[in-house]
């Protein structure tokens, strides 16, 4: 699964851990996620759609051999 | 998520410190013959000759060790991180079927490595197997993390 975290923080101007900070969790865990070393939960996608105010389809997006 | 299973992570420095303090007891019981004086089930033997029950007076200060070992282990495995979210939960779910995986290999290659007497021996050290293999692993993997570079860029 590809994502572009890194150009929506890039939109909303926030660092690492300030995003971590908005959806509680450790900026370990956002540096997986946005080098795609982990695949969040879903409930993580939605605070992070949230936090963006984008539709998740629009962070996170499907790549072959998915 | 919620993990109920989970306990806090103040529990931690708890936990280590019951397993230290019941390691240090163990060896002493086992290496200077060490027994808590009194701390044992008597015979009933000696109480009632006739009485069906002949057990032998035996002290429980290695059953006691093991009992303080095993709780500190667990209160360590089990108590949370200090930020504990989803991908914690993940490495430690990894780590745990790490643990299970090497702990069998453990035994099997006591299994052809030693017989008899010293066989059981090691068994009973191998019920501590898991839990240490996987706080090993678990500990290794959370420094990774932390060490882990971060390319974070406004």
């Amino acid at each position: 699964m590809k994502n572009n975290i890194r150009v929506q923080r890039a939109i909303k101007n926030i660092t690492q851990a300030e995003l971590a900070d908005l959806i509680q969790v450790s900026r370990q865990t956002i540096n997986t996620i946005e080098s795609g070393k982990y695949v969040p939960s879903t409930v993580l996608a939605l605070k992070m759609a949230r936090v963006f105010d984008k539709p998740v389809e629009e962070i996170f997006e499907l790549e072959g051999g998915d | 998520m919620k993990n109920s299973l989970l306990i806090p992570s103040k529990y931690k420095v708890i936990g280590w410190i019951i397993f230290l303090g019941f390691c240090i007891l163990g060896f002493f019981c086992l290496t200077k013959e060490f027994r808590i004086p009194g701390f044992q089930i008597y015979s009933l033997k000696n109480i009632n000759e006739n009485s069906p029950i002949t057990f032998a007076d035996y002290n429980l200060t290695n059953e006691f060790a093991i009992l303080g070992i095993t709780i500190g282990l667990l209160m360590i495995v089990f108590s949370k991180e200090r930020i504990d979210d989803e991908y914690i939960a993940v490495l430690r779910l990894k780590s745990l079927q790490w643990a299970v995986l090497v702990s069998y290999v453990i035994l099997l290659a006591i299994n052809f490595c030693f017989y008899g007497l010293s066989f059981l021996m090691i068994l009973v050290y191998n019920i501590w197997t898991i839990p240490i293999v996987f706080l090993a692993k678990f500990n290794y993997s959370l420094q990774r993390l932390r060490k882990e570079r971060f390319s974070d860029e406004k």
